[in-house]
């Protein structure tokens, strides 16, 4: 496997359907591809680019994500519920601090997903997320937004404050705020796409700054039978 | 919590991620816990510096040339990856890889008579060094050819000795080798921290120092590879595989209790809670009373603001201070990584130097290091108890892990590793029970 050239990782809380929208945007081009185990790291090329796409682990949910999940992240992809204002609460009390140790420069996305379930009449259709406690439930009817286009805006200010990064150097709330359906592709591709384009430029500017160079393991060369030690 | 599963596994040092991670791709249904709110344990690098000041109890904090708090990664416990090791194997079986980024280390040095040496990476190095004579070097060579085409398993490779039997001091002597060559081959080549091996039998030995010129031959400098941000993404890497596989993770999970009925244990209590299991792994820590100390480390972790003398500026390096230099019994190591390596700040170093403890003034022993170190910009001092399990966990299923203890490689942790999985699991290990058992990658770049 080559080495992929930037990483962007998904964060948010149980539940807000994070592998959902990662499986509709990467696997609506792949049907056949199905795995009962979670799918926790996806390739994309975009351009000449290989960029990895992370998501937690189902069980790295509880309380288990170590400073590596973020580590050299080029964007982070932070993750509500629009129906459960406590999931965008808990971006910044609980997930914000895991975003040390992505790159100075990341990029953040707010993502408010199941905005379906606020404009769809009849049953909620089979989530994947697990452990709902919404099984079996019925909308039947229009449902108000709990939480609502400014609330996430406010929020991607509010990190960029925090993160004492250049308000006129990043992208704009309204670019980066985005409501998604992963059960109806709503602003899916939107979201992928707009943070592929954002990455490459940073990738390319990386890569001219690199310095040393890092080895790759996985490449099995074969230890040269001529050679005997150090001194031969 | 209040659930059942087959192996509980207590600290996320890097023997038990690798555990959890091999439990977890095997099926088994795991439950990791750690008191701390972060992974490593022992083995972890601790950030930002400000942690470190308090850890070490140096209130005052860092001053501000030391820059950027979050830029620090600072192992606790300094060891590099032999690149042809065991460790390494590992990390390719499980494609743990993928998480985590190598360089190079950049220079092996071996302290003689006061000065330090380039321990050689090339013939060319070798021929121009003063570390031996040219006589002795022509007679070297014989002996390292002899070493390279040596296979225990083809007679015809043995030339006269036997591996089973000959000790290693009669394999030096057939090749009529000095004690400068000798010290030199068992403490820079094989890595043997003291001279008892020179009356085992030499099979050990003879790949010991075949582990050192494979790892060597694979990428030129030096045998040894170091992950950037520090070995505490180590155990992470590990982690991540078995939460793939199924395992459960909690950080900043006090553990209260370990039930035992029998003599065998059932499961674990923590914060009121009780999660019940057939097998335990922990490190000692989680066990005081069933382990025993079997020794001391001490390690000096110093930061540096320039590179050490005579390494050629190197930004990482080893330094081997052979025990006869210094008339001690064990070896004495420098490993320094810096900058380059995203542990520190911009322009600075951090070397750890490190031996097992002797005296009951263990960083008097220590000086010869310190003095190739200077100056100093700041020194944190741990001296830590090396503890062993008491019993084999075959009645008790409770497997514990050994310390980390003064070599400055993975290979006696990756055999603790294996011990323990052989007691564990009935079998031997085998590097593929590591391999992940389905494709957990997606997407459409070419693998």
């Amino acid at each position: 496997m080559r080495k992929p050239d930037g990483k962007i990782v998904l964060l948010g809380d149980m539940n807000v359907g994070k592998t959902s929208l990662l499986q509709r945007y990467m696997e609506r081009r792949f049907p056949d591809t199905v795995s009962t185990v979670g799918g926790a790291f996806y390739l994309k090329q975009w351009r000449s680019f290989n960029i990895s796409i992370w998501d937690t682990a189902g069980r790295e949910q509880f309380h288990g994500l170590g400073s590596m999940y973020c580590r050299g992240a080029a964007a982070i992809i932070l993750t509500y519920d629009v129906n459960n204002p406590q999931s965008l609460f808990e971006l910044e009390d609980r997930f914000l601090g895991l975003t040390e140790t992505a790159n100075n420069d990341c990029l953040f996305a707010i993502v408010g997903n199941k905005v379906d379930l606020t404009t769809e009449r009849g049953p909620e259709g089979g989530e994947k997320d697990q452990a709902s406690g919404k099984t079996g439930s019925c909308v039947s009817s229009k449902v108000p937004k709990q939480v609502h286009p400014e609330d996430a805006m406010a929020l991607y200010k509010k990190i960029l404050k925090y993160k004492m990064l250049d308000e006129r150097e990043m992208p704009g709330a309204e670019q980066m705020c985005f409501e998604t359906s992963a059960k109806t592709g709503h602003n899916v591709d939107l979201l992928f796409e707009t943070l592929f384009d954002l990455v490459v430029p940073m990738i390319t500017r990386q890569k001219a700054e690199e310095s040393s160079p890092i080895v790759d393991i996985t490449i099995c060369k074969a230890p040269k039978q001529t050679r005997s030690g150090c001194c031969a | 919590m209040d659930e059942e599963y087959d192996v509980i596994v207590l600290g996320t040092g890097l023997t038990e991620c690798i555990l959890s991670g091999i439990m977890s791709v095997n099926g088994k249904k795991v439950l990791h816990m750690d008191r701390n709110p972060y992974y490593g344990g022992e083995s972890s690098s601790i950030t930002p510096l400000e942690e470190l000041y308090k850890r070490f109890q140096l209130l005052e904090g860092p001053p501000e040339s030391m820059g950027r708090g979050r830029d620090w990664n600072v192992d606790l416990i300094p060891k590099f990856l032999m690149a042809n090791g065991q460790l390494v194997k590992m990390l390719l079986y499980t494609e743990v890889t993928r998480y985590l980024d190598f360089k190079v280390v950049e220079g092996s040095f071996v302290y003689k008579g006061g000065k330090i040496y380039k321990v050689p990476s090339t013939e060319t190095e070798a021929l121009a060094s003063n570390l031996m004579g040219m006589f002795e070097k022509r007679r070297f060579r014989k002996f390292l050819v002899f070493v390279a085409n040596f296979d225990e398993n083809d007679p015809k490779t043995f030339e006269g000795v036997d591996p089973q039997t000959t000790s290693m001091r009669d394999v030096y002597r057939k090749f009529d080798l000095g004690q400068d060559v000798i010290d030199f081959t068992g403490h820079a080549l094989a890595l043997y921290r003291t001279d008892d091996y020179l009356d085992q039998p030499c099979l050990e030995t003879i790949n010991r120092i075949k582990l050192y010129s494979e790892s060597l031959a694979r990428y030129g400098k030096s045998p040894y590879l170091y992950p950037l941000y520090g070995l505490g993404e180590l155990p992470q890497g590990f982690a991540r595989l078995s939460a793939i596989y199924g395992g459960t993770y909690m950080l900043n999970k006090p553990v209260d209790d370990i039930i035992m009925e029998n003599g065998k244990v059932v499961g674990v209590k923590s914060e009121g809670e009780v999660a019940r299991c057939k097998q335990l792994i922990c490190d000692p820590s989680y066990i005081p009373d069933r382990v025993r100390k079997a020794g001391q480390v001490i390690r000096i972790i110093c930061i540096l603001s320039h590179p050490i003398k005579n390494t050629n500026d190197a930004n990482s390096c080893q330094i081997i201070i052979p025990q006869n230099q210094v008339n001690r019994k064990s070896d004495i190591y420098v490993c320094m990584i810096s900058y380059a390596h995203n542990v520190a700040a911009q322009g600075k170093y951090i070397a750890i130097a490190s031996t097992t403890v002797e005296t009951a003034e263990p960083e008097k022993e220590v000086e010869p290091a310190l003095e190739l170190l200077e100056p100093i910009d700041q020194k944190f001092v741990a001296i830590s108890d090396l503890y062993e399990p008491i019993d084999d966990g075959s009645e008790s299923q409770v497997f514990c892990s050994c310390s980390y203890d003064a070599t400055t490689h993975f290979e006696t942790t990756c055999n603790d590793i294996k011990d323990i999985y052989k007691r564990m699991a009935g079998s031997a290990f085998d590097f593929e029970n590591m391999k992940r058992k389905q494709n957990d990658v997606f997407g459409e770049a070419d693998q």
